[in-house]
């Protein structure tokens, strides 16, 4: 006979809490691990070009297909001053300073990303 | 295994089920994010768990996976078809190993998040997505699989209450 259980048990309640502790330990170190940021990564064409520390405020130009991207850095953030591009996306997003955020402009294949020094391993590599 | 017309017919039915339910779940015009999923066909699946067995469970499980795949996106296989193995064959074995310490919900929690981590792992080994930033999906994905896997359970359970009526056999009792 196959006779089963309806009704909630006990070891249903610490199965379900159990995996939701789990879960919620594993955000924290995962938000841990990320750690903060530090440095600005930008690539041209998916090539990395420079890396700039956030802590310097400066302003730098890379070099796309489209012409010169202008960058500022300052107070810890960054954005695109000014970009040859159409749309001007990349000018719209205007400041990043959280991990991992990104400033795309996709006509002048210019990507900026928040990255910390210390991490080996970057998060957006699963878009990669 | 020694299988009369009746079950056969039983199976079929409940295989067509999870399939039309997997098919269906898949072209809900409902905003998710695009790899989140109730997993409905999860309930028949259960439904199949409680009327006949681990095994009976397993093949409803693979066939659905197999059939959905076919009328779905094919290459989804690689990852739907050892999710749907892995995750009936834990709840099955839960089941076995819990009886009635472990009900419908807990069941169907458990097939959920077996069947989210199973596919991470495909992701990052056959993949070979190698990267840290993969298994950074692992917490959300259990927390997505409790979720999904409450809310299956209570349309199982709700299921099965009405369909066998309460807490009693209905292993080959004519329903």
């Amino acid at each position: 006979m196959f006779i089963h259980k309806l009704s909630l048990t006990r070891s249903d309640i610490f199965l379900i809490v159990g995996l939701l502790a789990v879960a919620i330990v594993g955000l924290g170190v995962v938000r841990y691990m990320a750690g903060g940021t530090d440095t600005a990564l930008v690539q041209v064409d998916g090539k990395e070009v420079i890396r700039a520390s956030l802590s310097q405020d400066q302003r730098f130009s890379v070099d796309g297909p489209l012409g010169s991207t202008e960058i500022e850095i300052k107070d810890n953030r960054v954005r695109v001053v000014d970009s040859p591009c159409r749309k001007k996306i990349c000018v719209d997003t205007d400041w990043i300073d959280k991990p991992y955020q990104t400033i795309v402009c996709a006509p002048n294949r210019v990507v900026i990303r928040l990255i910390s020094s210390r991490g080996k391993d970057e998060l957006d590599g699963i878009t990669e | 295994m020694i299988m009369d017309t009746r079950k056969m017919v039983r199976l079929s039915l409940l295989v067509s089920l999870a399939t039309v339910l997997s098919i269906l779940e898949n072209q809900l015009p409902i905003p998710r994010p695009l790899w989140l999923k109730l997993g409905l066909a999860n309930i028949i699946t259960l439904l199949a768990l409680v009327m006949y067995g681990t095994r009976e469970a397993v093949i409803v499980a693979c066939m659905r996976s197999l059939l959905a795949g076919i009328f779905g996106v094919l290459p989804m296989l690689m990852f739907s078809f050892p999710a749907a193995l892995t995750s009936s064959l834990s709840m099955g074995l839960l089941h076995r190993a819990f009886g009635q310490r472990l009900s419908i919900v807990g069941l169907s929690v458990s097939g959920a998040v077996v069947h989210n981590l199973t596919q991470l792992a495909i992701a990052y080994f056959v993949l070979s997505l190698n990267s840290s930033s993969i298994l950074a999906l692992a917490p959300l994905l259990i927390l997505a699989a409790v979720m999904a896997g409450v809310l299956t359970g209570l349309v199982a359970r709700y299921l099965i209450k009405n369909l066998i009526g309460g807490d009693n056999s209905f292993r080959d009792s004519g329903v």
